[in-house]
């Protein structure tokens, strides 16, 4: 398996414990389906041109959600490795991402 | 900097004859590296956390498995196996940073200080292990201030005083060349005298003076043990005191590490170098 499979692979497997199961699984759906059918009612659907209407929880709601949910947990699984010293052990490692070469 | 984690400022090294500017890629597939600092992965277990480093250096999967088995083994590791690695205590946490780096094959294994945090049975054994792999060929780089740690491992030492090598030889050298003084370690069967203690610091064959809390013995770092067991004899019959024990003990690799950076520092204040 090439390198960056592996880290991705790693990245996932890290992330599957409870709490980032919830962060990853749970708390986007709630967010969508609850709090976006609530917005719904008071964000006025948008009009994209010919005739075309999108309202919030099917589309930009759905859309921002998981943009901001994914970049969170990239960003969190980084805090974490920062935090706990295994982003500088990686880099101690086989990884192609160098600061010399 | 020799792990390739920091570029190089200035000037030119090699690792494993790999150039440290233009071969990174080529040095970090060859090293191993335990950190001084903490590291290990959120969120995982031991084990888990173990087989996944292991991936990450394309190790295979049934020899991942036969390796974490041995490593948890050798490293006592078998009652917090499933253990999440957030829940470890630090021993636990620094025993398990020690272990996985084992994992993988390398040439050469950067060691920063991995006993800190570790009781003296399980420093022991890691010790033992790591003179074991020494051993079967692998090239440890040992940074450690514990000095016995360094005379038990290491075939050659590097001093470093302010960041700067002032001296590499074997162990056995550098007790010759820069241990010259012996150390005299004594007990009274009254515990403690300050006066003695305050008569004997003041003494000018005396180097170094001081006094182990726990055992309670004396320890005089001097070159004259001739000149100061009597000195002690005639103090202790001034004071009213028994010495109950008393013994010259080899120079130790501390004694000659504090001469050398002494002497050092003063060379260094008169722009030379110890040689």
């Amino acid at each position: 398996m090439n390198i960056y499979l592996r880290l991705v692979y790693r990245n996932i497997r890290a992330n599957l414990d409870r709490a980032s199961l919830f962060f990853e699984l749970i708390f986007p759906l709630f967010f969508i389906f609850v709090q976006g059918f609530g917005l719904n009612g008071i964000v006025p659907p948008f009009d994209v041109g010919n005739g075309r209407v999108i309202s919030y929880s099917p589309a930009a709601g759905a859309v921002t959600l998981t943009v901001i949910s994914g970049g969170t947990n990239a960003g969190t699984q980084l805090w974490f490795d920062r935090k706990n010293g295994m982003f500088e052990q990686l880099l101690m490692g086989p990884s192609p991402a160098p600061s010399t070469s | 900097m020799l792990t390739t984690l920091l570029p190089p400022t200035s000037g030119r090294a090699t690792v494993l004859g790999h150039d440290l500017k233009t071969e990174g890629r080529k040095i970090r597939a060859q090293i191993g590296v335990v950190q001084q600092q903490d590291s290990f992965d959120q969120g995982l277990n031991v084990e888990t956390s173990m087989d996944l480093y292991g991936l990450i250096w394309n190790v295979p999967k049934a020899e991942r498995r036969r390796r974490i088995d041995e490593l948890i083994g050798h490293f006592e590791m078998q009652e917090f196996r499933k253990m999440p690695t957030v829940d470890l205590s630090a021993g636990q946490r620094r025993r398990l940073q020690v272990a996985r780096e084992f994992i993988h094959e390398m040439d050469l294994l950067f060691l920063d200080e991995p006993t800190v945090g570790l009781d003296p049975i399980v420093r022991g054994s890691v010790l033992d292990y790591l003179k074991e792999r020494v051993r079967q060929g692998l090239t440890i780089f040992f940074t450690t201030h514990i000095l016995e740690e360094a005379e038990y491992l290491c075939n050659r030492i590097a001093v470093i005083n302010q960041g700067r090598i002032v001296q590499i030889d074997t162990p056995e050298n550098l007790k010759r060349r820069f241990g010259s003084a012996k150390a005299v370690e004594f007990k009274l069967l009254q515990g403690t005298s300050s006066e003695m203690a305050s008569a004997l610091s003041s003494s000018p064959s005396v180097s170094r003076f001081g006094r182990d809390e726990g055992s309670g013995v004396y320890r005089v770092t001097t070159t004259r043990p001739e000149a100061v067991i009597p000195e002690i004899y005639r103090l202790a019959d001034r004071l009213n005191l028994t010495v109950s024990s008393i013994y010259i003990s080899e120079t130790t690799l501390e004694d000659a590490f504090i001469n050398l950076v002494t002497e050092d520092g003063k060379a260094a204040a008169n722009g030379g170098r110890v040689s």
